[in-house]
């Protein structure tokens, strides 16, 4: 009985097999489930933005820096809740948009298979003003637009009207006069 | 500082016209026959004056003698410049036949003016006669931009009075020659508007 037992425990007290076909299976399991998401996380979107008046410009790419074609993008400035402007990058994963005022706008994008990246940028006033470069003088001069000068004609034409003017008032006068001045004579004779 | 026809509302424009017709008519009644060729010689200097214009900037003045008028003739100067405007628009166009209301209004209150000025005691003749002129440009200007602004043509149309600013100054100086030359040439003009001497008297 005691021999029994004592086989019996020997069997029992066997070192745990740590490193049996199961644990091993597991751990592959475990460590390529590791080594995949770190392998995900090393295949995120890269933003790069860059600010150039009148727009803003986003490049998405993979970090394996290949291009993110084709991924949503939404725009949203400061904390508004609805967006600014949704799209999506074209082919070479650029996206453009166009800031109406100054603060900080944020741009999230998403590749619709879990990837997603969002990036900021900050607008100033400076962004807004870009002047206007300065017109080239043009090689050839500008024709002067000359007023047109009253020729001699129309000088006398517009004497002549003055004259006239003056004449007109004159007689007016002159019948107001006499008109008036026969009303008193009557007047007197009555 | 003519305002042309069209610019402004057609109520405004007749409002105008009633009020100045009743303005002429106050200034030409009980007209004494000697007063006839007074006024009309005056009508006809004012037709000429002010066809002379001369450039400022982008724009160009001439001179009015509404001052002139308001202090030789006080409210008679309504219808000389009734008379004189009338023939500016038919002639020159300057203006328009609906809006020569607004315009007589407008000029016949630099004369109003004017000669309240020339009537309030105590103030040296000369001074007085400067303001006469000033003022004489100045309210009319005053008044069309006023107009503007109620016609909803924006506030900015209170520039006018500035363009204004130096014809008025060189207006009340010549209104100061011309009340000097009168005063030494013929004070009965001046003595007549003062109300010392009356036309009946003079001849």
């Amino acid at each position: 009985m005691n021999k029994k037992n004592l086989c019996h425990q020997k069997r029992h007290t066997k070192t745990p097999r740590f490193f049996s076909f199961s644990s091993r299976f597991f751990a592959f399991l475990a460590a390529t489930f590791l080594s995949g998401t770190f392998l995900l996380h090393g295949h995120g979107i890269q933003l790069t933005i860059i600010k150039k008046y009148p727009c803003i410009i986003a490049n998405a790419k993979y970090h394996g820096s290949r291009d993110l074609a084709h991924a949503d993008v939404i725009v949203r400035f400061e904390n508004d809740k609805k967006e600014f402007q949704a799209g999506k990058t074209d082919k070479n994963g650029i996206f453009c948009f166009y800031p109406d005022q100054t603060g900080k706008w944020t741009l999230t994008v998403d590749d619709g298979m879990g990837h997603r990246n969002t990036g900021e940028v900050a607008v100033e006033n400076d962004f807004f003003e870009v002047l206007p470069k300065p017109a080239e003088p043009s090689p050839v001069p500008r024709k002067v637009e000359e007023k047109p000068s009253l020729t001699q004609n129309d000088s006398c034409c517009y004497l002549l009207k003055i004259i006239l003017g003056v004449l007109l008032i004159l007689v007016i006068t002159f019948i107001l006069h006499r008109w008036k001045k026969q009303k008193s004579k009557v007047k007197s004779k009555k | 500082m003519h305002i042309a026809d069209g610019i402004l509302p057609v109520e405004l424009s007749i409002a105008a016209d009633a009020a100045a017709i009743g303005l002429v008519y106050i200034g030409g009644r009980k007209l004494e026959t000697e007063e006839i060729p007074r006024m009309g010689i005056f009508a006809a200097a004012l037709f000429i004056v002010s066809l002379i214009h001369f450039p400022i900037g982008a724009a160009s003045i001439h001179l009015g003698l509404y001052g002139l008028a308001g202090l030789l003739f006080g409210m008679r100067a309504f219808p000389i410049i009734f008379v004189d405007l009338l023939f500016q628009s038919l002639i020159f166009q300057h203006g328009g036949l609906l809006s020569i209301g607004v315009n007589t209004l407008t000029m016949g209150s630099g004369a109003l003016t004017a000669w309240v000025i020339w009537k309030l005691p105590g103030l040296n003749k000369q001074v007085k006669s400067f303001f006469c002129g000033l003022l004489g440009v100045l309210i009319p200007a005053a008044l069309v931009a006023v107009i503007f602004i109620l016609s909803h043509y924006g506030k900015g149309m209170g520039f006018i009075i500035s363009i204004y600013v130096p014809a008025a100054v060189i207006e009340g100086m010549i209104t100061v020659v011309i009340y000097n030359y009168f005063k030494k040439v013929k004070p009965e003009i001046i003595d007549g508007a003062e109300g010392g001497a009356k036309i009946e008297e003079l001849k």
